[in-house]
Order: C-alpha cells, then sequence, then structure tokens
C-alpha cells in the first residue's frame, strides 16, 4: 500500500481537524502528521526526520507559504519526487495554475462541498 | 677627203664623239698644219678622245697655228648661221677675228706661261644666229702639254651663262626701280622674306612710326600695332605668309606722336622668276580721317537710332513724297499692328486704312507746308490682326529739312491713349458701383479717407454699430466724431493698415462702443483693407464689421456649461471607475474572506450531524438539514461571485486552445452525470483557437452543466455540439472586426428551453427563470460565459422556445487581432 504516510501542512486548526476527520472516514490504515509552519516541515523533511509518502498542503500561511514551501521542495533533489497536494481555501484561477506550474500534483479547494473533498481524499489515498 | 672606213686603227681615238666625231674623222687634216690624223701626236690624240667623249662644251686649240677642234657640247654654243662648222680645223685667229682681243691673251697666257684661267660670266660677243651676240660665259682655258713637256695646245672648257647673268641684271634693274619708287612715296611699303621676317621698311614707314629701320626690322612694327588689332593682324599675316597668298588688313599703328592712325595693309606674295614663293610687299595707306568721320557718323546714327528705338512712344520717320518709312521703333510698329517687316514700304501702303480718316492728307498737308501738325486724343482706327480697332492717339508730325531747306521728311510720334480713356471710364464706373455696395451691403461698411481717416460714406448698419446718427460723424475723422473708439487700439491698426497697405481682419474683437448713452461690450468681426486710388497708392480704409455679440456671449455661455458639464462628467466618471474597481476588489475579497466561516459552518454541521444524527429528534434534524442547505447555497453564491469578479480583472494569458481536448476534458467531468441522465452528447470537430484556457473550461463546464440540468422529464437528453464560420453579415450585426475570421460554436439542447422573450435577460447575473426547488444555481453562470466571450472579442447569444430545448451560439476569434 502506498500514500499512507501523509504530512498536512496547515497553519489553521480547525482545518487540520476537518482533515484528520475526513482522513478517518475515507481511509483506515493512513496516518497523518500535521504541522503549523511550512518552514519547519522543510526543515524536518530535508534532516531526514519524517519521509511522508504524500504531503497536502495549504497556499495561504503565515511565514513560508505554501508557494515557497513548494519552490524549495521541487529544488530539491531528494524530496523532488514526493507527490504534493495543494489544499487551498483559494479557488482563484492564477494560484491553481501557479502550483501547478510549481509542480503540485493535484489542486483541492476546501471550499468545495465535504462530500466532494471526501470523495477526493479517498480516491486520492486507495 | 679621205674616207676614214679603211684606216680604222688609224681613226681608233676619234671612234664615237656624235656629229663633231662624224666631222673630224671625214676632215681632211692633211691641209692643215697637224698632217693627217697618223702623224698626230699621242697628246693630241689623247685630249681628243677626252674632249669627245665628253658631254661639258670644250674646245682645244692645237699647235702654232691653234688648230680648232671641238665637242657637240660646244657646238651648240656656236649657234646656226655661224662660225660652225667652219670653225672645225679652222686657225682660232681666223674664227674669232671679232673677239681675239679678248681671247688671245687667255690663250697665250696657257701657252706662255702654261697657266690655267678661270672666268665667270664674262661677256664674250660671238658671231651666231646671223648676228653678233652678246654672251656671257664661265670658263677656263687650261695649257696640253705634248710629249716634249712642252705646251702643244690650250683646252677651253665653258659654259654660257647668257640667260642666267640676263635675268640677274634684270632683277637688279628692277630692284632697283622699286626702291625708288618705295622711297620716293608716301605709301608705307614693306617686304619680307619667305620667312615671314620683314626686310624692308620704306622712308614713309620710318617717318610715320618715328623708329629707325633697324628697329622696325626687329620684328618692331608689330609691337607698335593697337593691342587690339596686333594679334588679329598679326596671325592674319603669318597664315598669309604660310600659304603664301595674300594679306589684307585695317590696323591701328603708333605713329611718332604718340597717337595712333589708322592703315588699311595691302600685302601680295612675292614670286621670283622660277614661282618659287620669296615673302610679302606690303603697302598701307593711312585712312585714320577716313576711319574717324566714319566712326562719328556710326556714332551719330547709332546714338540717334538707339534714341529713337529705345523710346517707349512710338517714333516714326518717313521720308519722300510717298512717305517710306525710313526709321520705325517697335512702339511704332505694334501701333501700325502690322508686323515688324515695315522699314523701307511706304506708310501708305502699311496703313491703307488710314486714307479715309484724312491721316494721309494731313501728311502731305505737313510735306508740302512745312508745318507741323499735332493731334490730341484723336480716335483713329486700326486694322490689326485684321480686325479694325478702336485706338485713341496723341500724335504730332513734325517736317524734316534738309541743309537745302527742303521738307524731305516727317517725324511721326504717337502715344496711345485708349486704355487711359477706357480706364478712366472703368474707374469712375466700379468707384460707383462700390459706393453702391456699400450702402446696400448687408453688413457694416464704410470708407475712412485719408490719414485721419475721415468717415467719407457709411452705411446705415455701420451708424447703428457705431451708436451714433450720421451728421455726428460724417466727414468727421472716425475719432472726433466716435470718440468712444479711442484708446481701444484701433488707432494703431488703422494707421498701419494706411501705411503698410496690408488688410487687417480680427474675429470677435471686444470693443466697448456708446448704445443708448452707455459704454456696452460688444463684439466685432472686422476687416479693414486699404483703399487704392487707380495708380496704386493708398488714399483710405475700407472697414468692414459685423456685430457677433450675441454669438459670442452665447458661445461664452455654452462654453462654460459643457465645462461645467464636462468637468462633472469627469468626476463621476472617474468616481464610477473607482466604484467599480473597489467593487470588484470587495467581491473577490468579501467573497474568499466570507466563505471560510461558511465552509467551517457546513463542516462542522455535517460532522455535527453524522455524530448525533441518529440520536436527534425529526426537528432539530431538521433545523440541521437546513444549516446545511443554507450554507451550502451560501457557498455556492459567494464561489460564482468570486469566479465573476475575478473574471473583471483578469490578467488574460492568451494562447492556442484546442477545444476539442476542452470540450473532451468537460465532458469526462460530467461523466458521471451524463451517465445518470443517459443523456446523448454529439459533437463535431472544433477548431484550435487562441484563448483563455480556464476560460475557455468554465464555459465549456457551464454550458453543459446548464444543458444537464435543465432537462425534459419526458425525454431523454441530447446535447449536440455544431460548428459554423460566422458570415460577413453576421459579423457586421454582432459589431466584430470584420478583419477577422470567427467560429460560431452551437451548443444545443433539448431540455425545458426558455421562453423567446427572456433570451437577452438570462444572460443577467443572478437572473433566474426557475425556482429554486426546481433547479438549483446562482444564476451566475450564463452571465459569466457571455463575459467569456466578450473577454475574448466574441459575443453569444440564446435562442429558445419552450419546445425545442435551448441553444447558445458561442463567437469566438480564431486568432486575435494583432492590435
Amino acid at each position: 500500500m502506498k500514500n499512507q504516510n501523509l504530512l498536512l501542512i496547515d497553519d489553521d486548526k480547525e482545518d487540520q481537524e476537518i482533515f484528520l476527520e475526513a482522513l478517518v472516514k475515507v481511509s483506515t490504515v493512513a496516518s497523518c502528521i500535521t504541522m503549523q509552519d511550512a518552514a519547519v516541515a522543510l526543515q524536518k523533511l530535508s534532516a531526514n526526520d519524517i519521509f511522508p509518502d504524500l504531503i497536502f498542503l495549504d497556499l495561504n500561511m503565515p511565514g513560508m507559504n505554501g508557494e515557497q514551501f513548494l519552490l524549495e521542495i521541487k529544488r530539491c533533489e531528494k524530496l523532488r519526487k514526493v507527490p504534493v497536494i495543494i489544499l487551498s481555501s483559494s479557488s482563484h484561477l492564477s494560484n491553481i495554475q501557479l502550483s501547478i506550474d510549481l509542480g503540485a500534483g493535484h489542486f483541492i479547494t476546501k471550499t468545495n462541498p465535504y462530500e466532494e473533498f471526501l470523495q477526493e481524499l479517498s480516491y486520492l489515498l486507495n | 677627203m679621205k674616207a676614214p672606213s679603211g684606216t680604222n686603227d688609224e681613226w681608233y681615238f676619234l671612234s664615237g664623239g656624235g656629229e663633231m666625231g662624224e666631222l673630224i674623222r671625214r676632215f681632211n687634216w692633211s691641209g692643215t698644219s697637224l698632217g693627217p690624223p697618223g702623224q698626230w701626236p699621242q697628246s693630241l690624240r689623247l685630249t681628243l678622245s677626252i674632249i669627245l667623249s665628253s658631254k661639258f662644251p670644250m674646245l682645244l686649240w692645237w699647235g702654232d697655228d691653234l688648230v680648232q677642234f671641238y665637242n657637240d657640247a660646244y657646238r651648240e654654243s656656236l649657234g646656226d648661221n655661224g662660225k660652225h662648222p667652219k670653225a672645225l680645223g679652222q686657225k682660232a685667229k681666223d674664227c674669232w677675228p671679232e673677239t681675239w682681243h679678248i681671247i688671245y691673251p687667255l690663250i697665250n697666257k696657257g701657252l706662255t706661261r702654261a697657266e690655267a684661267t678661270w672666268g665667270e660670266d664674262q661677256l664674250i660677243p660671238i658671231y651666231r644666229n646671223g648676228k653678233i651676240e652678246d654672251v656671257y660665259w664661265t670658263y677656263s682655258y687650261s695649257p696640253v702639254f705634248g710629249e716634249t713637256g712642252n705646251v702643244e695646245g690650250v683646252l677651253m672648257v665653258c659654259t654660257e651663262t647668257t640667260k642666267k647673268v640676263l635675268s640677274r641684271k634684270l632683277l637688279e634693274g628692277s630692284e632697283q626701280r622699286f626702291r625708288m619708287m618705295a622711297e620716293s612715296t608716301d605709301i608705307f611699303i614693306a617686304t619680307s622674306d619667305r620667312s615671314g621676317d620683314a626686310n624692308f621698311f620704306n622712308k614713309a614707314w620710318l617717318n610715320l612710326t618715328g623708329r629707325s629701320l633697324d628697329e622696325l626690322l626687329q620684328f618692331g612694327w608689330a609691337d607698335l600695332i593697337h593691342p587690339d588689332d596686333r594679334d588679329e593682324f598679326v596671325s592674319n599675316y603669318m597664315k598669309a605668309n604660310r600659304n603664301r597668298t595674300s594679306f589684307k588688313g585695317e590696323f591701328r599703328i603708333l605713329n611718332k606722336n604718340g597717337q595712333y592712325s589708322w592703315l588699311l595693309a595691302k600685302g601680295p606674295a612675292r614670286f621670283d622668276s622660277e614661282g618659287a614663293f620669296v615673302g610679302h610687299i606690303s603697302s598701307c595707306v593711312d585712312i585714320t580721317t577716313h576711319k574717324k568721320t566714319e566712326q562719328r557718323l556710326k556714332e551719330s546714327e547709332q546714338e540717334m537710332r538707339s534714341i529713337v528705338e529705345s523710346a517707349h512712344f512710338p517714333i516714326g520717320v518717313y521720308v519722300g513724297r510717298k512717305m517710306k518709312i525710313k526709321l520705325a521703333n517697335k512702339a511704332m510698329m505694334e501701333v501700325m499692328g502690322k508686323g515688324y517687316d515695315v522699314i523701307g514700304k511706304s506708310y501708305f501702303e502699311i496703313l491703307p486704312e488710314l486714307g479715309s480718316q484724312e491721316i494721309f492728307q494731313k501728311l502731305k498737308d505737313v510735306y508740302t507746308s512745312g508745318t507741323p501738325y499735332h493731334a490730341v486724343n484723336q480716335r483713329v482706327d486700326i486694322f490689326i490682326n485684321g480686325k479694325l480697332r478702336k485706338h485713341f492717339f496723341n500724335y504730332s508730325f513734325t517736317p524734316l529739312f534738309n541743309t537745302a531747306g527742303k521738307v524731305y521728311g516727317i517725324v511721326n510720334t504717337a502715344a496711345d491713349v485708349t486704355e487711359l480713356n477706357f480706364a478712366t471710364l472703368k474707374v469712375r464706373e466700379s468707384e460707383r458701383n462700390l459706393r453702391e455696395t456699400i450702402l446696400q451691403a448687408p453688413v457694416a461698411m464704410c470708407i475712412f479717407r485719408g490719414p485721419r481717416h475721415v468717415v467719407e460714406l457709411a452705411n446705415k448698419r455701420m451708424f447703428e454699430l457705431w451708436g451714433k446718427e450720421a451728421e455726428e460723424v460724417m466727414h468727421k475723422s472716425i475719432f472726433e466724431g466716435l470718440p468712444e473708439a479711442k484708446n481701444q487700439g484701433l488707432e494703431i491698426l488703422l494707421d498701419h493698415v494706411y501705411r503698410t497697405g496690408n488688410t487687417f481682419s480680427a474675429q470677435g474683437e471686444r470693443l466697448k462702443l456708446p448704445r443708448d448713452g452707455k459704454l456696452e461690450t460688444i463684439y466685432l468681426n472686422f476687416v479693414y483693407e486699404a483703399y487704392r486710388e487707380p495708380g496704386g497708392e493708398i488714399s483710405g480704409i475700407l472697414a468692414m464689421a459685423i456685430d457677433v455679440t450675441s454669438q459670442v456671449t452665447t458661445h461664452q455661455k455654452i462654453e462654460e456649461v459643457v465645462d461645467k458639464r464636462t468637468k462633472q462628467l469627469a468626476e463621476a466618471n472617474y468616481d464610477l471607475q473607482k466604484s467599480n474597481d473597489e467593487l470588484a476588489q470587495f467581491a473577490h475579497i468579501a467573497s474568499h474572506d466570507l466563505q471560510e466561516p461558511l465552509r467551517k459552518i457546513s463542516i462542522f454541521t455535517q460532522l455535527l450531524e453524522n455524530k448525533i444524527g441518529k440520536a436527534m429528534d425529526d426537528p432539530s434534524r431538521d433545523y440541521l438539514r437546513k444549516i446545511r442547505k443554507s450554507s451550502s447555497r451560501m457557498h455556492k453564491m459567494i464561489k460564482d461571485i468570486l469566479t465573476y469578479s475575478e473574471l473583471i480583472k483578469e490578467v488574460k494569458a492568451f494562447t492556442e486552445v484546442d477545444l476539442n481536448q476542452v470540450l473532451e476534458s468537460t465532458i469526462m467531468d460530467y461523466e458521471l452525470l451524463i451517465e445518470q441522465r443517459g443523456a446523448n452528447v454529439k459533437y463535431e470537430k472544433l477548431p484550435v483557437i487562441i484563448a483563455v484556457p480556464l476560460q475557455m473550461s468554465q464555459l465549456f463546464g457551464n454550458l453543459m452543466g446548464n444543458a444537464l440540468k435543465f432537462v425534459h422529464q419526458e425525454r431523454s437528453p441530447v446535447i449536440s455540439i455544431s460548428t459554423s464560420e460566422v458570415s460577413l453579415t453576421e459579423k457586421q450585426k454582432l459589431n466584430l472586426d470584420t478583419g477577422l475570421e470567427y467560429v460560431k460554436i452551437r451548443f444545443a439542447d433539448n431540455g425545458i428551453g426558455f421562453n423567446e422573450e427572456y433570451k437577452e435577460q438570462i444572460f443577467n447575473i443572478f437572473q433566474r427563470l426557475h425556482g429554486k426547488s426546481e433547479y438549483e444555481g446562482t444564476g451566475i453562470g450564463l452571465a459569466l460565459c457571455k463575459k467569456i466571450t466578450l473577454n475574448h472579442f466574441g459575443g453569444m447569444n440564446a435562442e429558445g422556445s419552450s419546445e425545442n430545448g435551448a441553444v447558445f451560439n458561442i463567437i469566438l476569434p480564431l486568432k486575435l487581432s494583432e492590435k
């Protein structure tokens, strides 16, 4: 089984909670590490403290934002191959375009109905 | 006589020798002191053989008797009917009695002293041709030695030079005569040799120039020629020398008084008796007086002619009773109008049309009486170019008297005053017209006369404009009659026009003029134009003016209003723009920020429902459901507003978009729904266009979503997508760029459709035709679609009917205009 070790980077605690709730619903085997600070996450990833199969990334964050994180991770030889799913409250076309351009594998809009979110997450993990 | 034939060996030395050889051989020498030839000494034989074989005249005297021998060459000088042939074998003394006194001493000199003698061109007369002739000789007498060593004979070798001597003597004689003649004449005579160098100048030359012969010979003669004449004459002379021809010329030469004398030179080429060129002989005569007279004559005639020719008024000179035209200047010929070939012809012939106008008679009268005739402004009709034209002339016929006091001709002067007559009439007429025009003019007009701008004429409108009665201003300086006009800058303008003649015009000039006793501001368009006399000098100013006060004030008012309105409009526009931008920004921020809490409300509601759903009573569950539904609906609305607001300020990233791919991915997105509804989607091949990819996806997604949403309950949905070109008339109708190519994509369904009357409204934002309970939606979809097509410089419209479903036409350019 792959894509079972997840890393969620989101500064919003409630969103983290919603994500985890959803995760429990769609997968019984997946485990998820949550982080509020992208810079810390990048540091840990670089230091091999964590090695997720899949990274869920919020864009709009204080400090290092999602785009910066994405740029950094795609620059790094070792981390480049880890798929990154953008999880953003923005549905702004330019945000989506930029993320895809930066190498994001998928873009999930938080504002979609909860059911859709569950479907998408389920699709990604199974 | 002894035949020589038998004694060949005896005569061997006398062989040949022509006539004389023959005679010698036949001669009976026995009868002479020499004896027969067989006894002749060797020296005689040798000498004879030389003589007979020579072509040069030779004569030999031999022995004590001086017996003579001579050859054929010599025989010629003896002539006919003279000493030949008797002289052969004769004793010298017998042969030459007439010249013995000359010859003998010469012979004797050879005989006795053995000396040779040379004589050149010596006269030794000789009897020949029946008379004694004076003959000149060049000769040599030389002794001939015999075997004994004594002189035995004398040989004379000679040639006759009579001709040469005579011709020389002749030449000498003529030369002397020439010199005598040359020296004693007043004609200037000089000669030159074949190389062109002067070798003789006579006394007349020396007297004229005051130079010595040597000076003149050193080519000094050429230096004395006037510089203006020198080159031509000298080159003429040198040419004659080269070509051995004669020359002729006139030139001035510096005389001893330091003045120039005119000489006429003639120089024939000289040849000697043999015909060889020996040079030139020139004779010159002094033609100074003649030249001066000629010059004076020429000058005075020239002067007179040029006076006549240059005169601008017509002058003619007619001579004799027939009035032959001796002189007529251009002006006269033009008046006559008969061309420029009239000189030498009769006045009567040239101008026959004047015969009937009593002019011929007047000419004849003047000629006979010697009294001049003057006419003033008299009509004379002349044919010009075949047409009889009316002219007016001032003219005179003045008699010319010869030295004897008799009239020999007439001077005719004339002045054509025709145009002057007509012009005066015209000026009067046009002035009258002008005055009439001014008085009748529909604008204010007047004439100011003189430097003080005295009002000479003004029409009613002008008086009204001035705000004065006629009697207040007429015949006064305008600034006297209208003192209110002073110091408003008009003085300078009027003075300037009067001085320079430059027209001045003004538009909407502001002035203060009296109206009902008060000064009022009025606005004028006016023109000041110089008023000129027929001669061109400025005598006044013509003024025209139009009161444009009401136009100007109205215009000012309109401008004020327009200014104000423009300003307001600009402000409103600015505000509108600002609020538009703010609105778009607000919509974006608001909708974006509103989403967050709403999303969480929605999700946590759902989580709550999931958690305690089963334990909930029905009303509670219903509340929860309503909360969820409301938030879901609000979420959709916010999302659409967000999308729409983003469309407004989208930075467009146009690129090539394959619409087939867009449509296919749209179909894929809706795969589930299509399947659920059992819909049949048919489509044609679509073009590749330049567009914003995401907007194309939104456009197709919305239309597909609508088609799948508004399905008819009684028929299974069929969605068909087809394309066509957009015709020129369609482009014009839809207000599209006719220079671009467009594609029309027809999106048709067989759903519930809509009433035709809503075909415009359905594109309004938040416009809904159906209740929320029937069909979900925010009412933004079609507005968004239209906005997208407009963003792409295309358009969109709808055709609808309740029976057949809806059709949406999307029109998009294939490529964007380069503008």
